[in-house]
């Protein structure tokens, strides 16, 4: 059976006993196709005859994506970061050969957490998209992400209300203040910074939009594009306010172009061990991702994994990302609790000489204001 | 802010403390009336500074105590960096700035940063000798050093030792930063420049914002000799001080100078570590800043890019050579950057994105005369010789002579 399929069985039907094998496979899979990736292993001292288990599988960082290309040619689709965090000349490049798999693991883990009433029923439910969709931006991972959503979980009556040039507005209100009127509930799928703008329109122009029962959001993306970010929690009571949707049906997505699985906030509408957890004081809600990928916080010094609710640099293991490099060190802080991970924000960022500490101690000041913020997810 | 007092409780408290600091201010005004003469200030503090450059001397040897125990730097470098601040405050430079300012009676509020131990010691001295009287909010991160340095300055002299009072409360106590900013004619704040944007002190602000300093190396250098020097400029304070080089540039006109320089200056980093380690455990944030910047060049080399890297152990140094790199500010700790220039246009070029955040450079004696020109027209305020660089003269123009100026003769 190729890797692939094994892959796929296992998105198919999750068996944990099998997961740290396959990855091993998968590993070893990666480091005989991909030059730069089995580069770096032998640099860091680990073949395919030192690694054991999964911890010993040489993670790299995101980063890598915007300088090498790790690739098993021919690759069906390339993925590219937004670029408004380094800025456009060095992007990230995902490039993945199999499409089946990213959207097999999309779609797997997006039903659970956004559409557990939709399994049970079978029945679709209208989408407003504020993002362009895979036909308006094929190298946007998001814009592919949404359109498989929208093809799976949609009911035909569907408004993408954005394209490169940005989100319109006028017309997604007008899209919300229908379904209002006939009451039929909304899926609004976007990100954060097009959420946010929708709400403050909504908020000048309408007043609330009393959406029906059931709708609910899903952003991603958090303070990336926002001139004035919103605080952790600001989205959800103000989606609560203006479109009457309840704090647990407002699913923040985390997630990024390098990687093929995503994980969201776990609340009351999708677990019921939910029911009453109180967001922490840092990193927000606890987000979960699917069986095929396991995360971990890892010491930025020793690349090692920290033991369980201590910060670190978020690292995973993702077995969707078969046809790259699976072994992942992102530049996001988090905590790491079993399967849970509570995202503490962006780690990377120049220091700039002079008066650091003033700026540690603003920090430290402001920490309960920075607290939960959702780390920026690249949007393409 | 409140703070727990058993008889008028905690809210009259806040308010305690707020017409303490109310009382304070009105005594440093009060000061003033007083005359002083710039030469015994400067005397005073000479003697001071002499004290304090004994490395056995006690309250030098308790403050660097709680500094390291405070930022986790090694007690050696720590010393070896107050050496090197200390090192211009001697007798001779401080008669002659009193020679050189006028008294000009006025309140300043002095608002310190918590990076470096010591930084700001060239502003206070100026300000004082130059007749101010000066209120100094000292940082959470760093509240020793200006404290235990006035205790001195009172033992030599208690009335030039009443010009100035320090404190130390949080910056979210906006009433008592508020209440210096209304007593003070002018507000010197060190520190980012969105923290001090935040300050909104308007036009009574002396701001000494965010900056860089780099090394500029010459064809013709001892490599070995010239590394040790650019070594030290690197670590001292553990580089997180406006003088301290982020990025060295190497005159490079035969292929692979730079990058030998770099090779070099790795070297002469692991000897210096040795001498002077680095801190035992880094800030998160610190660690996951110098891990961006080491993966990022690795990936930039495997990527094929003319790029190469010299990694300590742990994350205690890193040498990053970048071919076509214009100026970087690192992520501290040790973190430099080394790049080729071909001449001073295309150092220029390089440093052009820079413009305006630079602070000072270390350059050759050969190079300097004819780079100094561009380098102050693009903000430069102090360039030293290697090894030299965290040791700037009492008179340093920091920040383009915002604060001397306002004692110079006009």
């Amino acid at each position: 059976m190729s890797i692939w399929k094994e892959v796929l069985g296992f998105i198919e039907r999750p068996d944990p006993a099998a997961f740290e094998p396959l990855a091993i496979r998968v590993f070893r899979h990666q480091y005989d196709a991909i030059g730069p990736y089995r580069d770096y292993c032998r640099e860091r001292g680990f073949g395919p005859d030192q690694v054991r288990s999964i911890d010993d599988i040489p993670a790299i960082s995101t980063v890598a994506f915007k300088y090498a290309e790790l690739a098993m040619p021919p690759a069906e689709r390339a993925f590219v970061t937004s670029g408004t965090t380094i800025g456009p000349a060095e992007r990230g490049r995902h490039f993945v050969p199999n499409l089946e798999v990213y959207r097999a693991s999309a779609l797997g883990h997006l039903a659970p957490m956004l559409f557990p009433d939709l399994a049970r029923t079978e029945t679709g439910i209208s989408m407003l998209v504020l993002h362009p969709t895979a036909e308006l931006m094929p190298e946007s991972s998001l814009a592919q992400m949404l359109s498989w959503c929208v093809q799976e979980f949609g009911d035909g009556r569907t408004l993408c209300a954005a394209d490169r040039i940005g989100v319109d507005v006028a017309q997604a209100r007008s899209f919300l203040g229908a379904s209002a009127r006939t009451g039929a509930p909304v899926c609004i799928l976007g990100t954060t910074a097009a959420l946010a703008l929708m709400l403050a329109e909504i908020a000048a122009a309408d007043g609330p939009i009393r959406l029906a029962a059931g709708s609910r959001v899903m952003d991603t993306g958090g303070a990336k594009g926002q001139a004035k970010p919103l605080q952790a929690g600001e989205l959800i009571a103000l989606a609560e306010r203006w479109l009457a949707i309840p704090p647990a049906l407002v699913i923040n997505e985390y997630g990024m172009t390098e990687m093929c699985s995503q994980l969201y906030d776990l609340t009351a509408f999708n677990s019921r061990a939910r029911e009453a957890a109180p967001m922490r004081a840092s990193g927000g809600r606890p987000k979960l991702g699917p069986p095929w990928l396991r995360a971990a916080a890892v010491d930025p010094v020793t690349l090692k994994r920290v033991p369980d609710g201590q910060a670190g640099l978020l690292s995973f293991f993702d077995l969707a990302n078969v046809g790259s490099v699976s072994a992942l060190i992102t530049e996001d802080f988090g905590i790491v609790q079993g399967r849970e991970v509570f995202v503490l924000g962006r780690a990377s960022g120049e220091a700039r000489g002079c008066a650091l500490g003033v700026e540690e101690f603003a920090a430290i000041e402001n920490d309960d204001a920075n607290a939960g913020r959702i780390a920026p997810r690249d949007l393409s | 802010m409140t703070s727990h007092n058993p008889v008028l409780g905690a809210e009259a408290s806040g308010r305690d403390v707020l017409a303490g600091s109310t009382l304070a201010f009105a005594r440093l005004r009060e000061s003033l009336r007083q005359t002083i003469s710039p030469d015994r200030i400067a005397a005073a503090l000479s003697l001071t500074c002499e004290r304090w450059r004994s490395r056995s001397f006690e309250a030098r040897r308790e403050t660097l105590s709680l500094a390291a125990r405070a930022s986790g730097f090694s007690p050696a470098l720590l010393d070896e960096s107050l050496d090197a601040l200390l090192k211009p405050f001697h007798p001779a430079a401080f008669e002659s700035l009193a020679a050189r300012l006028v008294t000009r009676p006025q309140l300043l509020g002095f608002i310190m940063p918590g990076n470096v131990i010591g930084a700001g010691l060239h502003e206070v001295c100026q300000a004082l000798i130059g007749g101010a009287a000066i209120v100094l909010k000292t940082s959470i991160g760093e509240p020793h050093f200006f404290a235990a340095l006035v205790r001195t300055l009172r033992e030599i002299d208690p009335q030039v030792g009443s010009r100035i009072a320090v404190r130390n409360w949080s910056r979210s106590d906006t009433d008592r930063t508020a209440a210096m900013k209304q007593a003070c004619d002018r507000v010197v704040a060190f520190g980012t420049d969105e923290s001090i944007a935040a300050l909104d002190s308007g036009a009574g602000l002396i701001a000494f914002g965010s900056r860089a300093s780099g090394a500029i190396v010459a064809l013709d250098c001892d490599a070995v000799v010239t590394a040790d020097l650019v070594a030290r400029d690197v670590a001292l304070f553990e580089q997180r001080g406006c003088l301290s080089a982020h990025h060295v540039f190497v005159e490079d006109s035969h292929p692979g100078v730079a990058r030998d320089f770099a090779a070099e200056l790795a070297a002469a980093l692991d000897r210096f570590a040795k001498q002077f380690p680095p801190p035992i455990a880094l800030p998160l944030q610190a660690a996951a800043a110098i891990r961006s910047a080491r993966e990022n060049a690795r990936w930039r080399r495997l990527g094929g890019r003319d790029v190469a890297m010299w990694e300590g152990e742990g994350l205690g140094w890193t040498v990053i050579y970048d071919g076509a790199a214009d100026f970087r500010t690192s992520p501290c700790y040790r973190t430099v950057y080394v790049s080729p220039f071909r001449n001073l246009a295309d150092l220029g070029r390089r440093l052009a994105p820079a413009a305006g955040r630079l602070e000072a450079f270390a350059i050759a004696p050969g190079l300097l005369a004819e780079a100094r020109a561009h380098l102050e027209s693009i903000g430069v305020s102090y360039l030293a010789a290697p090894g030299e660089m965290q040791s700037p003269p009492l008179e340093w123009r920091h920040g383009r002579g915002a604060l001397l100026d306002l004692f110079v003769a006009r």
